[in-house]
C-alpha cells in the first residue's frame, strides 16, 4: 500500500503530564516516517491555550492531531475532550485517547464524548512503537479529513 | 359493644398502614442488597434482598385481605402492584447484568435506570392508601362522638325515668367514656411507637448507605490504583530500559547488557504480580453466582488442561465418585487446578500419586487432594494460604505465592473453608468444605422463581 507523500510536517499536539511518556513518545516518533512537529501540553489547560493559541502558544500551528491522555492535573483529559467537541473550529480535529487505563468507564465515556479512538497504552516498548505506528498511518496516511485552510 | 368495634377499627387501620409501610420497607431493603451485590458482587448481599423481596410480597397480601371489603382500596392496590412489579424486575435485571457483564455495567444501569420514578409512584401510592384509611379512621370517630351524644340525650330525658335508670344511663356513659380514653391512649402508643421504628429504621439506613459508599470508595480507589498507578510507573521501567537496549545494546559490554536484562525481568515479573494482585480480588468482585454443579465433570477439565504437567511427571491421579456441589463452576476449577497443580509441582523423586476424595459432612462435602509430595511442616499450615507467602526460593520452585491465597478466597465465597491436614508418610491432604448442590434446582428454576414473585399478585 503506498501513501501519498505529505508536503508539508504533520503537527501533533500531544497531552501528556508524565515527563517520561512524552520522551517516550518523542522518541518513537522520530523514528517515524511521517515528518512530523510534536507540540506537548502538561495539563488540560495548557491544552486549550494551545489550540485557541493563546500564552506562549501565541505563534504554535493548528494540529493535525491530538494525542490526549486522560489523567492530567489541572483540567482533566475528559474535560478537555468535552471542550474540544464543544468547540465549532476545534471539534473536527481527531483526538486519539492514549491512556494508561483499561476502565470499561473510561472508554465509554470518552466515546460519549466523541472521542475518535481509544488506546491503551501498551507496556512493551515493541508494541507501543507499533501503536504509534498504526497511529500516525491511519490518522496521518490512510483517512481523508477535512481541509481546514491552515496553511 | 360498640366500643369494642370502634378499638377494632383503630386496630385494623393501624394494621393497613403498618403493612403498607412493610411494602415501603421491603422495596427499600430489597434495593440495599442490590446495591450491596452490585457494588461489591458478594451473594451475602442477596440475603437482604430476598428477604425484601419477600417482605413486599407478604405485605401486599396482607393489605389485599386486609380492605377486602374496600373497593377503593382494592383499586389502588391494582395500581400499586404493577408499579412494584416492574420495580422489583428492574432490580432484578440488574443484579443479572452485574453478574454477567460486570461491575461497570451494573452501576451504569443503575445510573440510568428509570428506577427513581417508580420508586417514587410507589410512594405516593401507599401514601394515598394511608391517608384513605386515616380518613376512614376519622369517618369513624364522628360517629363515635355522635353516639356519645347520643348517650347523654338519654340521660336528660332519664329524668323522668328515675334515679335507677339515671344510675345505669350514668354507668354506661362512664363505661363508654373510660373505652373511649383507652382507644385513644392505645391510638397515641400506636403512633408514638411507629414514629420512634421509622425514626430507628432511617437512622440505620443512613449508616448503611454510609457503609456502602465507604467501601464502594475503597474498591474504586483499589481498582484505580492497581490498573493505573502501578502499572505507569512500570511501563516507565520497562520502556526505556528496553529502548536503552535497543539503541546503545551494540555500545554497551556483556555486563551492562546483563544488567538490563535483569531490570527489564524484574518489571515483567512485578507485572505478573500486579496481574495476580488484580485476579485475587476478582475472586470477590467477579463471581458468578453459586449453581449445582458436578465435581466430577469439573475435575475431568482441570485434568483435561494439566495434561501436560501429568505426563510429564508420570503423575498417577486417582479419584472417588464426586459429589454434586452448589458451586462458580469457573472458580471450582479454578480451586481444583490450583490443589492438584500444586500437587504436582511439590513433589518428591518417587513417583507422584494424587487423590482427590470426597467425604459428606453434616452440612455438605469435604473434598480433598492428597498427595505424596515434599508436604508443609505443621508450623506453615497456615502461612501458605497467605497471598504472597512463599516456603521456598523461586529458583527452588517457581510462582509468586498466589495459588493457595486464591483457594482460599475461592472455598470462602462457596461458605466454606480450606485447611491442610498432616498426612501419614509425608505429603499433604488440603481439604475444603462445599454445600451439597444435590437437591437444589436448576439456575433457571431459581430464575423463574425470582420472575414469578416478582411480578405475582
Amino acid at each position: 500500500m503506498s501513501f501519498e507523500s505529505t508536503p508539508h510536517p504533520i503537527d501533533i499536539l500531544l497531552v501528556e503530564d508524565n515527563a517520561a511518556d512524552v520522551r517516550l513518545t518523542e522518541e518513537v516518533l522520530t523514528e517515524s516516517k511521517v515528518h512530523n512537529n510534536l507540540m506537548v501540553a502538561n495539563d488540560g489547560q495548557e491544552a486549550l491555550m494551545c489550540l485557541r493559541r493563546q500564552g506562549k502558544f501565541k505563534n504554535s500551528p493548528r494540529p493535525d492531531l491530538i494525542l490526549l491522555d486522560l489523567n492530567l492535573p489541572v483540567k482533566d483529559g475528559r474535560e478537555v475532550l468535552a471542550d474540544i467537541k464543544a468547540d465549532s473550529d476545534l471539534k473536527r480535529i481527531p483526538v486519539v485517547i492514549l491512556t494508561t487505563s483499561k476502565a470499561e468507564e473510561d472508554i465509554l465515556k470518552t466515546y460519549n464524548l466523541h472521542a475518535n479512538c481509544y488506546i491503551t497504552k501498551p507496556v512493551d516498548l515493541e508494541q507501543f512503537v507499533t501503536v504509534v505506528r498504526y497511529i500516525e498511518d491511519f490518522w496521518l496516511a490512510i483517512v481523508r479529513l477535512p481541509g481546514n485552510g491552515k496553511r | 359493644m360498640r366500643n369494642a368495634d370502634d378499638r377494632q377499627w383503630v386496630v385494623h387501620t393501624y394494621q393497613v398502614m403498618a403493612q403498607l409501610d412493610g411494602v415501603l420497607q421491603g422495596m427499600t431493603d430489597a434495593e440495599t442488597g442490590e446495591r450491596g451485590y452490585i457494588l461489591t458482587g458478594q451473594d451475602s448481599y442477596l440475603g437482604p434482598y430476598q428477604r425484601g423481596l419477600t417482605a413486599v410480597r407478604e405485605g401486599i397480601a396482607a393489605v389485599r385481605k386486609l380492605t377486602a371489603d374496600n373497593v377503593k382500596q382494592q383499586r389502588s392496590l391494582d395500581a400499586l402492584e404493577p408499579l412494584v412489579a416492574e420495580r422489583l424486575r428492574e432490580l432484578q435485571e440488574r443484579i443479572q447484568v452485574r453478574r454477567d457483564v460486570g461491575l461497570a455495567a451494573g452501576a451504569a444501569a443503575v445510573r440510568e435506570g428509570p428506577g427513581k420514578d417508580y420508586m417514587d409512584r410507589v410512594r405516593v401510592t401507599t401514601n394515598e392508601m394511608k391517608s384513605e384509611e386515616q380518613r376512614l379512621l376519622t369517618l369513624r370517630s364522628v360517629e363515635l362522638d355522635a353516639s356519645s351524644r347520643r348517650t347523654r340525650t338519654v340521660l336528660v330525658l332519664g329524668e323522668s325515668l328515675g334515679l335507677l335508670l339515671l344510675g345505669v344511663a350514668g354507668l354506661i356513659v362512664h363505661g363508654e367514656m373510660r373505652h373511649r380514653a383507652q382507644a385513644e391512649e392505645q391510638v397515641r402508643t400506636l403512633n408514638a411507637d411507629l414514629e420512634r421504628k421509622v425514626a430507628e429504621r432511617t437512622a440505620e439506613l443512613a449508616e448503611r448507605a454510609k457503609d456502602l459508599e465507604r467501601s464502594n470508595m475503597e474498591l474504586q480507589q483499589f481498582a484505580y490504583v492497581a490498573s493505573h498507578d502501578l502499572q505507569e510507573p512500570l511501563r516507565t521501567i520497562a520502556s526505556f530500559t528496553q529502548l536503552l537496549a535497543k539503541r546503545y545494546g551494540d555500545k554497551l559490554d556483556d555486563k551492562a547488557r546483563e544488567f538490563i536484562a535483569f531490570a527489564v525481568d524484574g518489571s515483567k515479573r512485578m507485572q505478573t504480580l500486579i496481574n495476580d494482585l488484580l485476579s485475587f480480588s476478582r475472586v470477590g468482585t467477579q463471581g458468578r453466582p453459586l449453581v449445582p454443579v458436578s465435581t466430577d465433570a469439573v475435575l475431568d477439565a482441570v485434568l483435561k488442561s494439566l495434561k501436560r504437567g501429568i505426563e510429564d511427571s508420570r503423575a498417577i491421579i486417582t479419584r472417588d465418585p464426586l459429589p454434586m456441589v452448589l458451586a462458580d463452576e469457573l472458580q471450582l476449577s479454578q480451586l481444583l487446578q490450583n490443589l492438584i497443580g500444586n500437587a504436582i509441582k511439590f513433589r518428591r523423586e518417587d513417583t507422584v500419586k494424587v487423590h482427590v476424595g470426597a467425604r459428606r459432612t453434616a452440612t455438605g462435602w469435604n473434598i480433598s487432594v492428597r498427595d505424596n509430595g515434599i508436604g508443609v511442616a505443621p508450623e506453615h499450615s497456615e502461612r501458605i494460604f497467605v497471598i504472597f507467602q512463599r516456603l521456598h526460593t523461586k529458583t527452588q520452585y517457581p510462582g509468586t505465592g498466589i495459588g493457595l491465597a486464591i483457594c482460599k478466597k475461592i472455598a470462602e465465597r462457596h461458605g466454606g473453608r480450606i485447611w491442610l491436614e498432616p498426612t501419614a508418610g509425608g505429603g499433604s491432604t488440603f481439604i475444603f468444605s462445599i454445600a451439597d448442590g444435590g437437591s437444589y434446582a436448576s439456575k433457571e428454576q431459581i430464575h423463574d422463581e425470582l420472575r414469578i414473585h416478582a411480578t405475582s399478585n
